[in-house]
């Protein structure tokens, strides 16, 4: 009993004592606060609210609670169905009545919506770690040649958003797929086609394995070389030296990755899409792809559907507690070096010939299947629909000659618009929110910074119904109104200033971590003031991680799907992505070429975000 | 017996020769130290008998056996590193027992073993705690208790204790010496601070770019450089730069380029040294102030006082411009109340000078060699 007293009264203690710092604090550094407060406003008003307004909808029967919802999605058969059926099959055969090629079809089995969803995040995420896994060990711990170019082709997956690696996926092994059209059916007389929980699970895998890699490499090339030499040292041999060191120092890594893969996963919109889009039946039986084609309750209403706020709530849920499980183990685990200087560079194992011809054969397969979606989207968009050998311009034409009112060049403009807009806010206010993350220490301040970087963990189609609900019944305002149903551009771009924040702060904040606070104590010592500090001492040391974090942000915001697809409800205002979810089979060229070229603004912006930033690793997974 | 050797060790990085033909005879029991400035290669050596380098030339024997090219694992050599290197994911008493597990000792032979350990790094009842929560003094003795574990026959030690503030490195110093004479292991050690070289070892190697310089007792090495390189690393010293005059039986006279004339003490000799330029080497303290006679003496003026404590430290200006220091024990008192700037001699004993060639830094004087004092030097000192 006692020891409780004295518990409480130091936290009570402690708190009034934290108040008062910050009071005095308040009085010496209004600017920092000011800060603070607006940031955490907007992030309050346009994060939290939204999604408080979502977990309510779906308890909320007119000002009664009721778990209905709730409990229809883990009960009703088309949302959770664990049984497997007489219909359900994982791969079937079906031969034309009328003869001709048979084709075998891999699919995977349906579970209702729910538990599609969380199987699809389950094995993306271990075939992502098993992936990520070995090509961080290799690169990291063993020697071959050829690491500089494998170190950039492995990021190629990256420059390929999951949905456009769809298309290029289904350009490939679609039944009019070069794969199957060219090779399968001329050659062995039939075709294999992917499809449904399998096929996005593959998709997914080649896309996020990259951020389990990027992790696990930053983790394994920071650890400190005498761990492991102690361990050899003292009779350990390379294997238990992996098992026993290296993992465990890099589990950290390994473990907010996968979280943060499997989140990613289940949120992910866009390849339930392009593969609805080709017409996949069970690829539209996700979380996602539901609550985007059923979200309003009824055709005339603004009001949010019960079942959509469930599965939202759901979806934002399992993120919420894995983000609090990432940043418990990140911070409470992360190995802040115990040691300080470093001693020696890493012994690397010395493949023996055959273990080397292995190592090539694995990143070649692995690099060739990932690079599949690429180079069908690249092919079909240059050749005419059904062919191999009559290449065509046309699908390019149609892009660059078609109405600027209307047609692509008009989505080329919103997305720039969109995206470049959102980037600019990004960058003055991550830069703020990181400063202030990072030189104030008081009580509170790990509240707000879980606020500017919890969005990487928020669905978008969770935020995105969030602000339906939330604006919904907004009048017209022109630009100024928030109200998606009349002009979306406004809540749209702030939707991804909010959602790809953390990159950016991410980056500020590490930049701010290698500046010493006595630069700054210095200039304010001689007489400057605060803002001039910033602007002339500052923002000139971490110019570059400004820089290179609002890349990042860009290449995700011109990549984002599912906030778009909620928000934008007129054609006059879509984006690139916003077309792309409009796909069918027939108009595989033109959309072909329309991932080419999202392809190569990537691609570009993540080489140059590669040369400003030489810690990759938490630029790119915002982690 | 002798434990480990080193012969004609060449170690290259690249095109850089880093190693130069070391050879290295360590008795078994005796703590020999590397020093050297940084980058003289003194890790580099270490790593080579660890097995984490291999020479490119010369051979590493431990007993009777040649382990140049054996895995480290397969060495039994304890090793501890300046960052201390323990695990963060294994609690103190894993960290320690790790070596042992590996030879699969039973559990309870592990939890025994440990236990001594940690009480003869004086850490008792702190095994449970993990390695952050350990100051770092205290996580260096977890290092070297890790390293003792599996019983080495040769500990390793790459400037374990440079992290540690200077009150922790003289008290850990004498722990580490104190336990491997315990426990009779064989330590090699690296440290580039001269004071603790001196406190902690039976030998020293003094090394520079590659080269060993000398080796010796620390008296030896402190007493009776051979080499103006050690002259001036370890300890120190005067420098006055001039040259030989004249030879007698036992003793030469060399003109300062001040123009006075200083004698010293030489057992030997060579027609070949008159003439030569030289530098004569002094250490601060064995100056005599205000001498009766006029031999071996130098004046000049004070141009800088020091009290000290227990001494008085003098800079002494010549009037070509030459400064010597001199450290005065004697008298203090009354030579602190000196006034800056009042004229000074003072006299040098004879034998307190050493003399060097000017040119290659050899000593003068001795019998040419840089070879080793007889190995069983070291014995008495423990
Ligand atoms: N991995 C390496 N590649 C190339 N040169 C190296 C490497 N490691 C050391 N060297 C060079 O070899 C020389 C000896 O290095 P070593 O680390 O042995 O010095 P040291 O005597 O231990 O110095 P310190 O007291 O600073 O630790 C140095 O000139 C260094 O620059
Ligand atoms: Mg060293």
């Amino acid at each position: 009993m006692e020891k409780n007293v004295s518990y409480w009264e130091e936290k009570r203690l402690n708190l009034g004592y934290g108040l008062r710092q910050i009071k005095n604090d308040i009085r010496s550094d209004p600017i920092s606060w000011s800060v603070i407060f607006f940031i955490s406003l907007f992030f309050i008003t346009f994060l939290v609210v939204p999604l408080i307004l979502i977990l309510y909808s779906a308890i909320n029967y007119n000002g009664t609670i009721k778990f209905d919802a709730i409990v229809q999605i883990f009960s009703d058969k088309q949302f959770f169905d664990p049984i497997i059926g007489g219909g359900d099959y994982f791969i079937q055969i079906y031969t034309p009545p009328g003869g001709g090629v048979s084709t075998i079809f891999v699919t995977g089995l349906d579970f209702g919506i729910v538990l599609n969803t969380l199987i699809i995040g389950i094995f993306t995420t271990l075939l992502s770690v098993g992936i990520g896994l070995t090509t961080a060990f290799l690169m990291a711990r063993v020697n071959f040649q050829g690491k500089t170019v494998l170190n950039g082709l492995l990021l190629i997956p990256l420059v390929l958003p999951p949905f456009v690696s769809g298309i290029g996926f289904f350009a490939m092994f679609g039944n009019e797929g070069i794969i199957n059209k060219f090779f399968l059916g001329p050659v062995l007389g039939i075709n294999v086609i992917f499809q449904g929980l399998f096929a996005i699970i593959f998709v997914q895998s080649m896309h996020y394995f990259t951020l389990i890699h990027l992790n696990v490499y930053s983790a394994l090339m920071n650890a400190d070389p005498s761990m492991e030499e102690q361990a050899e040292n003292l009779g350990a041999k390379r294997s238990t030296i992996t098992r026993k060191i290296t993992l465990p120092l890099a589990t950290p890594g390994i473990a907010s990755g996968s979280i943060l893969v499997f989140i990613l996963s289940m949120e992910d919109l866009g390849t339930p899409i392009i593969f609805g889009g080709f017409g996949d039946a069970i690829a539209k039986k996700t979380m996602t792809y539901y609550i985007k084609n059923n979200f309003f309750a009824g055709d005339a209403t603004t009001e949010i559907g019960k079942t959509s706020a469930a599965i939202g709530a759901l979806l934002l849920v399992i993120a919420i507690l894995g983000f609090i499980f990432i940043r418990k183990y990140v911070s409470l685990r992360q190995y802040s070096m115990v040691s300080k200087g470093r001693a020696g560079t890493y012994r690397s194992f010395n493949p023996n010939v055959f273990q080397k011809v292995g190592v090539y054969l694995f990143f070649a397969g692995l690099l060739i299947t990932a690079t599949l979606p690429h180079i069908g989207i690249l092919f079909r968009s240059v050749t005419k629909a059904g062919t191999t050998d009559q290449f065509t311009s046309s699908f390019y034409q149609l892009i660059f000659e078609s109405n600027q009112s209307q047609g692509f060049l008009l989505y080329v403009q919103n997305t720039l618009i969109y995206s470049f807009t959102a980037t600019i806010f990004i960058m003055v206010l991550a830069t703020m929110a990181g400063y202030v993350a990072n030189r104030k220490k008081f009580f509170g301040m790990s509240f707000f910074d879980t606020l500017v970087t919890i969005p990487i963990a928020i669905p978008g189609v969770v935020l995105g119904i969030g602000y339906i609900r939330m604006f919904g019944n907004f009048p017209d305002w022109g630009i100024f109104t928030l109200n998606p149903l009349f002009f979306p551009p406004t809540i749209l771009i702030i939707s991804y200033t909010v959602r790809k924040f953390p990159f950016t702060v991410r980056s500020v904040y590490s930049g701010l971590q290698q500046t010493d606070e006595v630069l700054e104590e210095a200039a304010l010592n001689l007489g400057a003031s605060k803002p001039r500090v910033l602007a002339r001492i500052i923002i000139p040391l971490i110019i570059l991680n400004i820089v290179g974090g609002a890349l990042v942000s860009l290449v995700y915001i011109m990549s984002e799907v599912s906030t778009t697809l909620i928000l934008i409800s007129d054609s006059r205002y879509g984006n690139l992505v916003w077309k792309l979810a409009d796909i069918s089979a027939g108009k595989l060229g033109v959309f072909a070429a329309v991932g080419v070229l999202l392809m190569m603004i990537q691609a570009v912006s993540l080489m140059v975000t590669n040369l400003l930033l030489r810690n990759r690793a938490e630029a790119l997974t915002g982690i | 017996m002798v434990e480990l050797n080193l012969q004609n060790i060449h170690i290259y990085y690249d095109d850089f020769h880093a190693v130069k033909g070391i050879n290295l005879d360590i008795e078994n029991g005796e703590i020999l130290t590397l020093l050297g400035p940084s980058g003289c290669g003194k890790t580099t050596i270490l790593r080579a008998v660890a097995g984490f380098i291999t020479p490119k030339v010369g051979s590493i024997i431990l007993g009777n056996k040649e382990i140049t090219n054996l895995p480290p694992r397969k060495r039994d050599m304890g090793m501890i590193f300046q960052n201390y290197a323990l695990w963060p994911h294994m609690t103190v008493s894993e960290n320690i027992g790790f070596g042992l597990k590996l030879r699969k000792k039973p559990k309870s032979f592990i939890l025994s073993k440990v236990n001594e350990l940690l009480d003869l790094v004086h850490l008792p009842n702190q095994g449970d705690k993990y390695p952050t929560q350990l100051s770092g003094g205290q996580q260096q003795r977890v290092a070297l208790a890790r390293a003792l574990a599996i019983e080495p026959l040769v500990l390793l030690c790459d400037e374990p204790l440079s992290n540690l503030d200077y009150k922790l490195r003289v008290e850990l110093r004498k722990e580490i010496r104190d336990v491997s004479k315990t426990l009779g292991v064989t330590v090699v050690y690296v440290t580039h601070d001269q004071t603790e070289a001196l406190a902690i070892s039976d030998r020293i190697a003094v090394l520079n770019e590659g080269e060993i310089i000398q080796i010796g007792t620390p008296f030896q090495i402190f007493h009776d450089p051979h080499h103006l390189f050690v002259a001036t690393f370890i300890g120190e010293n005067n420098i006055f730069e001039g040259s030989v005059e004249s030879i007698n039986s036992g003793t030469c006279k060399v003109e300062l380029s001040s123009g006075e004339k200083l004698e010293l003490v030489l057992p030997y000799s060579d027609s070949s040294y008159l003439k030569k330029k030289v530098k004569l080497m002094c250490r601060f303290d064995p100056f005599v102030l205000e001498p009766k006679d006029t031999k071996n003496t130098l004046s000049g003026i004070v141009k800088h006082k020091s009290f000290m404590g227990t001494y008085v430290q003098l800079e002494v200006e010549q009037e070509n411009g030459n400064v010597f220091i001199i450290n005065e024990e004697e008298n203090i008192k009354k030579i602190d109340e000196l006034a800056l700037g009042v004229p000074l001699s003072v006299h040098i004993p004879a034998e307190s000078l050493l003399m060097f060639d000017a040119e290659t830094g050899e000593r003068l004087g001795i019998k040419s060699s840089v070879e080793d004092t007889p190995v069983n030097a070291s014995k008495s000192v423990s």
